[in-house]
């Protein structure tokens, strides 16, 4: 019998209270202090695990109790969030619990078959792996290898990332599978290979306490990335030089902090970062040993074209749209000649930002005496010339050497929560294999199917369909079997009105989609697999800073869900070697014969090395369990192999089961918190200072980039921009968050925001249904001209997090030609009153 | 014969399908959380004033320097994280965040909930 409820209620708030005086470095009352110290006798069981939301890789720990979540707080032993979660911490203990959540699989069907018109029924998982076999295999048959295909994710746990990569690379011998980190972070990640030849940043989170100034390329952080932020703010208010930066085409929750708030034209940001390195050269304040010793110049190629169906006007009319990543060299005065056109003025003018504002913040980067670390989210990368963008900010800091040091970092945040641990480094990327290497590269086809145990040739030499072209190729019918696991993309892809919705609709194609909840993508599937979250599976999540950390499975998964790791390899033991492989292949490899792909793929003396003995006591597997061996562990020391020696080194699987994550390179035992300098990184080499060794030559790629237009800008008959984003109550699409009752009742719909002028002079008034019509599509939303976003005139907002209002009818599918990500942030529209 | 909650029609999908809040449970119980503000030092006296002013809100500990540990008692489910954001998006607050948060475990709960 427990004690009587107020006191325990008493005990739980002052417990709540120590723990938060504890994490904000304050004192606690005593009475509270000890009752933490003594972790009252309650029965709940305490383990660690990375948050399940974004980017940042928030340690909390979880109590679970009779096999449910039930109470979370911050790790106080993170270095990350010192002991505090956001408001998404919030929905930890409740995301796996909402009303809905699928617990079988479902197939469409009419009168007991499938039937694409059909209503969903449940089915068994092996009626479901055979029908979905049977579609994968008319597929392969009709089309050969590029008729299959899957859309992964930055929150696919690493060894779940890296299984399906397998599969499809090795297996089906199809590049066609691809994260939708591509939406995300591409335009990062094609940035960091141009400039660094070596993806991932080169600073890590200890920066914000190092740093003099903060810059914030469209980001706003103060509700994506608020543990990051509070450390911002923590650094601002403590040292009062410090300063912050804030950059947007619409103002936001981060510019209340603001030293200098700049809202700009969309675009513009090109012509601003190639006048702060005008500013920098033309005042003298060129780093020129550095500048000598680690950079060399690079002409980018131009007039790249919008990454837009060939038959696009647009695309037609790109010369440089072939060979959109060349470059050539330049001597360091051709660029600075390059440059010379781009003045402060010339950047006001166009930008429309007050001058003096543009100053200021040109001399936060000229200053040599400042620290600066740049901040970017999908502002940058979510851009046509995102990768652009990337390659300038670096431009300025590699110019005054503010790079790869405390304080001093140029630095991408992600969104997801193994955006960089699975996504870019288990390589799902459909040009990509793990540790940075890709596919059309022999030497690192060769290494991977060297570890892999495959016969010479196994992986196909050519990038597969990426996130937007999987889009098209559905809904032209050359994509049939597709499969879908942890995102939301008729939500969150571009442009569904016009490609994916269609796609997943062709009476041709197969659709499965793995989920938890009954999502817009799982509703317009054939069939739904129900899936595992979080803590019901063993997992591992790499953050933004190069961290990598683990989990134990806590609780069970509800009725008859599998984790998408059990999901993919399960699957592949309904395909024999030879219903997939050419006699060639299977010829330079006969002991493969009647071999599963399962056999081949997982069960192939490496990833089966470990026993289930070797699962730490206490904790359930159910994957382990269910294979024989313990799975994750024999899929993660094979992984890292790829990347050990070279840079990008993993420690023992282990070890991070102990440690609140460790930042790669781990080498003896050592984490790397800033790459590329002499004394912290193992990998540069002794003498050099500073080197960057993703590149052969040692030195980094400073590039000469136009401003070119965006694909599409308002008109007389489309007059405003559209940017679409986020809120702070909803992470993403909202499947988990919109199930927390009261955070769907505080933010329950999108809202359109619109300068109260535009309104007006529209005859429109706040709480008006308007509709928001693009040359793809419309949507019905309820106008909002106050609030937290204030879009200047000739600009309007909408979140996408609301499935009932689904913005990306009207986006435009156009992206960057490099990344191949897609510019969600600018397409033009009107608005009409509904 | 049970109709799954995913049985939903396509047209209602891509027209907009409307979650509506009757499909969003509660779990039973109360809640219990801790959130440290950081806000600007010189109206600290402001916001912590509005905070207690909120329903089921106590003032744990304050530091001159700009921050607050607040207490969050709310015997219903269903207020806290809408209080959490109305507390994050008040004037002169900085951040809000989160630090512990219990469901009030030792309350019966029915059979069989899922």
């Amino acid at each position: 019998m427990s004690e009587p409820k107020l006191d325990r209620r008493q005990m739980l708030k002052l417990k709540a209270a120590a723990i938060a005086a504890a994490a904000g470095g304050m004192a606690a009352p005593s009475l509270a202090a000890n009752l933490v110290t003594e972790r009252e006798a309650s029965e709940l069981e305490w383990n660690k695990a990375p948050c399940r939301f974004c980017g940042t890789g928030c340690s909390v720990l979880v109590a679970t109790k009779d096999n449910r979540v039930v109470a979370t707080h911050g790790d106080i032993k993170s270095e990350v969030n010192r002991g505090l979660n956001c408001v998404k911490g919030y929905f930890l203990s409740k995301i796996m619990y909402g009303h809905d959540r699928l617990t079988q699989p479902m197939l469409r069907k009419t009168n007991g078959k499938y039937d694409k018109d059909g209503e969903f029924t449940p089915v068994s998982w092996d009626e479901a792996f055979d029908i979905m076999a049977a579609k994968y295999k008319d597929a392969l048959k009709k089309r050969g290898p590029s008729g299959v295909g899957m859309f992964g994710s930055g929150q696919w746990t690493i060894w779940e990332g890296y299984a399906a990569a397998k599969l499809f690379k090795a297996g089906f011998r199809s590049n066609n599978i691809d994260p939708n980190a591509r939406h995300c972070m591409a335009s990062a990640v094609a940035g960091m290979m141009r400039t660094f030849g070596m993806d991932e940043p080169s600073g890590c989170y200890d920066d914000i306490e190092a740093a003099d100034a903060f810059v914030l390329w469209g980001s706003n952080m103060a509700e994506m990335h608020p543990i990051l932020w509070t450390r911002v703010t923590d650094r601002r208010l403590s040292a009062p030089h410090v300063r912050v930066a804030v950059l947007s085409t619409f103002e936001h929750r981060s510019f209340d902090l603001a030293d200098i708030g700049i809202v700009f034209t969309p675009h513009s940001d090109l012509y601003l970062l190639n006048a702060i390195a005008n500013h920098i050269i033309r005042t003298g304040r060129v780093n020129k040993d550095f500048v000598a010793a680690h950079t060399v110049f690079k002409r980018g190629q131009t007039d790249i074209g919008y990454g837009l169906r060939p038959e696009h006007p647009l695309q037609k009319k790109a010369t440089g749209a072939a060979k959109a990543n060349d470059a050539t060299d330049m001597s360091f005065d051709e660029y600075a000649k390059f440059v010379s056109d781009y003045t402060l003025e010339k950047a006001a003018e166009r930008s429309n930002v007050p001058l003096n504002r543009l100053e200021a913040l040109a001399e936060l980067y000229a200053d040599p005496k400042t620290k600066v670390v740049s901040f970017w989210t999908m502002g940058f990368n979510q851009h046509t010339r995102g990768v652009w963008c990337n390659n300038l900010v670096y431009n300025l800091h590699l110019l005054t050497g503010k790079i790869s040091e405390p304080g001093n970092s140029p630095f991408s945040l992600t969104g997801q929560p193994s955006a960089c641990g699975t996504a870019r480094e288990v390589g799902t990327f459909s040009h990509r294999l793990p540790a940075d290497m890709v596919v059309n590269n022999k030497q690192h086809r060769d290494k991977a199917e060297a570890i892999w145990k495959l016969p010479e040739g196994t992986i196909p030499d050519k990038p597969g369909y990426h996130a937007v072209l999987q889009s098209r190729m559905l809904r032209d019918g050359l994509l049939n079997a597709y499969w879908v696991q942890v995102n939301n993309n008729l939500q969150a892809g571009p442009n569904i009105n016009e490609e994916t919705y269609p796609g997943f609709r062709n009476p041709e194609n197969f659709i499965v989609v793995s989920e938890a909840y009954p999502t817009v993508t799982a509703l317009a599937a054939d069939l739904v697999l129900p899936t595992a979250m979080w803590v019901e599976k063993e997992g591992a999540y790499g953050n933004a800073e190069r961290r990598t950390q683990f989990w134990h499975q806590l609780v069970n998964a509800p009725g008859e869900s599998r984790s998408d790791l059990w999901q993919v390899m399960e699957f592949s033991k309904r395909f024999k070697i030879e219903e997939v492989w050419p006699e060639e292949l299977l010829a330079k490899k006969p002991e493969y014969r009647g071999k599963t792909l399962f056999d081949v793929l997982y069960k192939n003396g490496e990833i089966d090395k470990f026993p289930l003995s070797d699962i730490e006591q206490g904790y359930a597997n159910d994957e382990s369990k269910a294979f024989g061996f313990y799975v994750q562990k024999g899929l993660f020391e094979e992984y890292a192999t790829f990347g050990r020696g070279h840079g990008h080194d993993l420690a023992a699987f282990d070890l991070y089961h102990r440690e609140r994550g460790l930042r790669w390179p781990v080498v003896n035992g050592q984490e790397t918190r800033w790459r590329f300098r002499e004394g912290s990184d193992p990998f540069v080499r002794q003498g050099t200072g500073v080197q960057f060794y993703g590149n052969p030559d040692g030195k980094a790629r400073i590039f000469a980039l136009p401003y070119e237009p965006p694909a599409e800008s308002p008109d007389n008959e489309y007059p405003l921009w559209l940017s679409t984003g986020r809120v702070l109550e909803h992470w993403h699409s909202g499947s988990m968050t919109r199930r927390v009752p009261e955070l769907y009742r505080a933010f329950p719909e999108a809202v359109c925001f619109m300068h109260p002028d535009d309104a007006q002079e529209a005859k429109l008034r706040r709480g008006d249904e308007v509709k928001v019509i693009s040359r793809r599509g419309f949507i019905r939303a309820r106008l909002e001209t106050r609030g937290r976003d204030r879009p200047p005139r000739g600009l309007v907002f909408v979140p996408w997090f609301d499935e009932s209002k689904l913005i990306n009818k009207v986006t435009l599918d156009a992206t960057d030609p490099i990344s191949l990500q897609t510019d969600f942030k600018k397409c033009a529209v009107r608005i009409e009153k509904a | 014969m049970l109709r799954s909650p995913a049985a939903i029609d396509r047209r209602a999908l891509i027209t907009g399908r409307v979650l509506n809040d009757k499909r969003v449970l509660a779990p039973p119980g109360g809640e219990i959380a801790s959130i440290l503000v950081q806000a600007r030092p010189d109206k600290l006296a402001e916001v912590e004033a509005a905070i207690l002013a909120r329903r089921g809100c106590e003032i744990h500990a304050r530091d001159a320097r700009g921050k607050l540990v607040v207490v969050i008692d709310a015997p219903d489910a269903g207020e806290l994280g809408t209080m959490l954001n109305e507390i994050a998006l008040q004037p002169h607050v900085y951040s809000a965040s989160l630090v512990f948060h219990a469901i009030d475990i030792d309350q019966d709960r029915p059979e069989n909930d899922q």
